[in-house]
């Protein structure tokens, strides 16, 4: 292989700048994209399972950029994606809907009407003020605990929109969004959601992240602000889920609380551990692989042909062998397809971590090899 | 004497329900340098650690160039001059070489604004790979990548990218061999005739007190002894009477 095209792990893409960061990933969403849209104009009965899925990758991607920056592991994401689309739908709702299905909206929500791409950015807003807020307790925790506590947000956040009836229509299902989301804004949303994490990964920010997730004392003690290094991914995570979410509402005009639960963060998780949890590229084709998966085991269950071939599964197959996909994953390749490879330009030029070993610790002299005592 | 660096008055620290430092005292002047010796669990480490801020002060007082920073935030502590090189080197393994120096210029941007400090940062790993050609060969490949002697040399680099006035090191020769330990140390003495003042953690190792001014001898918490280093090394007894050092390890 002598192509100047390659996978590497965390580290300065090839090109200078920021063009080279982003190439390697646009790439794959633009192949991933591609699958989708071909799929989308071939098969009618596709269109909305091609749309679910270009909302996943966005999910996917909004949760990679915080899991794969800071290494906590987040159950909790799912929140943003219900208060972007409670705030993202109902910002997009015709105030006429409003009085009828959600009289009792405050003065400011009740005459707002927005057109989809304000209504994305809105909800992706509100999730991004919540995750600010939740974030400075919530942050200062590290490892398992952090993971916990994000899945008690989840809770929490279920709970306050099963109560707050006047803004969520809850414990019923809200109606009357419009179906706004069309494959276009759907691949602009993927695409604007691609650009924001590769900028955010390869930038000082994002290094200090990382520095952050690799070892907390020697980044303190390298001058790092701890709590800020991991704030900020959050923010901005939360930012994406919820513009996802808000696309997700404009796409299925009613929903409930209960559909923003444990069952969609698993699907999530699936797609960002199966691809490689550190990458972008990788959480975009583990999201195309899971749907995949999905939509052939759901076809078995409903009892389908396929090559002649009559399948027939009981209900709950498809989460049966996600579970089983998982854990083959995890047993053998933990790190996911890519790991923390990016798709980058530029040829691997990196050293086998073997040939470093017994070279002094200067230069070594000319003529026969340091010997190292290690 | 010269001008007052660092002043650590009666510390007391530890974690959860364990104390570990019962009232440190330690001062340095600017440009000098210092030994802490100690056997396992005297609280070295976590002298160091507290003075650089990642373990918080329960009593006491830490000033730094005249003024009390008991209270300041780690990452404030090195955009201050005062520079931690971890016990066990503590690089970061998934990040390149290059971006594992630029971390520790992370204060710079702060301190002096960002175009003097990407110059800086450029100079910084300009003199990095200089002072070790063999980390600037591959600047790219992955921390992790590097030997045990690379990462020291790497994680001395990445402290000195800050321009610290104090440089802390922590046990620099732990899980070294005896040969790659010198080579530590022949670094070290580098930086001491470039001026640096540094802490230097040991456990027993004489090799410190070649070239440092003083030292001083921590356990179980407590300072037992501090010497001229000239002194100690002398007197030979006087250091194995407070944490027993095997001379036979010690003729390495």
């Amino acid at each position: 292989m002598n192509l100047p095209i390659s996978f590497q792990r965390d580290r300065v893409p090839g090109l200078r700048g920021l063009a080279g960061a982003l190439v390697g990933p646009l790439i794959v969403a633009a192949l991933v994209c591609l699958v989708a849209w071909v799929v989308y104009d071939s098969f009618p009965s596709m269109q909305i399972i091609v749309l679910l899925f270009g909302i996943n990758l966005v999910m996917v991607i909004g949760y990679q950029l915080f899991v794969g920056s800071t290494g906590i592991v987040s159950f909790g994401h799912v929140a943003f994606m219900a208060l972007g689309a409670y705030a993202g739908g109902i910002s997009a709702m015709s105030v006429t809907e409003k009085s009828i299905f959600l009289p009792e909206l405050p003065g400011f929500l009740a005459n707002l009407e927005l057109p989809i791409l304000p209504a994305m950015v809105f909800g992706g807003l509100v999730a991004a003020i919540i995750a600010l807020v939740v974030a400075v307790p919530l942050m200062r925790l590290s490892g398992a605990a952090a993971s916990i506590a994000t899945l008690g947000l989840l809770v929490i956040t279920n709970n306050v929109l099963n109560q707050a009836t006047a803004l969520t229509h809850a414990p019923q299902s809200i109606y009357g969004i419009p179906e706004v989301t069309t494959l276009t804004w759907v691949l602009v949303a993927v695409f604007a959601a691609v650009v924001i994490s590769a900028i955010y990964k390869w930038s000082p920010a994002g290094l200090r992240s990382r520095a952050v997730r690799d070892d907390e004392m020697a980044a303190e003690a390298s001058g790092i602000h701890m709590l800020s290094a991991r704030v900020w991914p959050f923010v901005l995570s939360a930012f994406l889920t919820g513009a996802g979410g808000a696309l997700y509402a404009m796409l299925l005009t009613a929903f409930s609380p209960q559909s923003f639960y444990v069952p969609q963060i698993v699907v999530i998780l699936a797609m960002a551990i199966i691809g490689g949890i550190n990458s972008i590229s990788g959480g975009l084709v583990g999201a195309l692989l899971i749907t995949a998966l999905n939509e052939v085991m759901r076809r078995i269950e409903g009892g389908s042909s396929l090559f002649g071939l009559h399948l027939s599964a009981p209900t709950g197959i498809s989460a049966a062998v996600l579970g089983v996909a998982l854990i083959l994953m995890l047993r053998w390749r933990p790190e996911g397809l890519f790991g923390s490879a990016e798709l980058q330009l530029g040829r691997d030029d990196r050293r086998k971590p073997e040939s470093w070993k017994g070279q002094g610790l200067v230069e070594a002299p000319p003529g026969p090899a340091v010997k190292s005592n290690k | 004497m010269t001008e007052e660096l660092l002043n650590v008055e009666a510390i007391e620290a530890g974690y959860g329900d364990t104390r570990v430092l019962h009232g440190v005292d330690l001062h340095l002047s600017e440009g000098e340098a210092i030994a802490v010796l100690g056997a396992n669990g005297a609280g070295k480490s976590t002298l160091m650690m507290t003075i650089a801020g990642i373990v918080p002060s329960r009593a006491g007082r830490v000033s730094y160039g005249g003024e009390e920073i008991t209270a300041t935030p780690a990452e404030e502590r090195v955009g201050l001059g005062i520079a931690l090189v971890p016990e066990g080197r503590q690089i970061f393994g998934s990040l390149t070489i290059e971006e594992n120096l630029k971390i520790g210029a992370a204060c710079l941007k702060h301190r002096i604004g960002a175009t003097a400090a990407r110059k800086q940062v450029d100079e910084g790993i300009e003199r990095a790979f200089t002072r070790f050609p063999v980390l600037g060969k591959r600047p790219n490949d992955s921390g992790s990548a590097l030997s045990g002697g690379q990462q020291q040399m790497l994680a001395i680099s990445r402290a000195l990218m800050s321009s610290p006035k104090l440089l802390l090191m922590d046990e620099p020769c732990m899980g070294l061999s005896p040969k790659l330990g010198n080579e530590v140390y022949d670094i070290l003495k580098a930086l001491r005739s470039e001026g640096q003042s540094m802490v230097i953690v040991e456990e027993s190792s004489r090799r410190a007190l070649d070239f440092v001014d003083r030292a001083c001898v921590l356990k179980v918490g407590r300072k037992v002894l501090e010497a001229e280093a000239a002194e100690l090394a002398d007197d030979e007894n006087l250091l194995s009477a407070y944490f027993g050092i095997d001379q036979a390890v010690e003729q390495q």
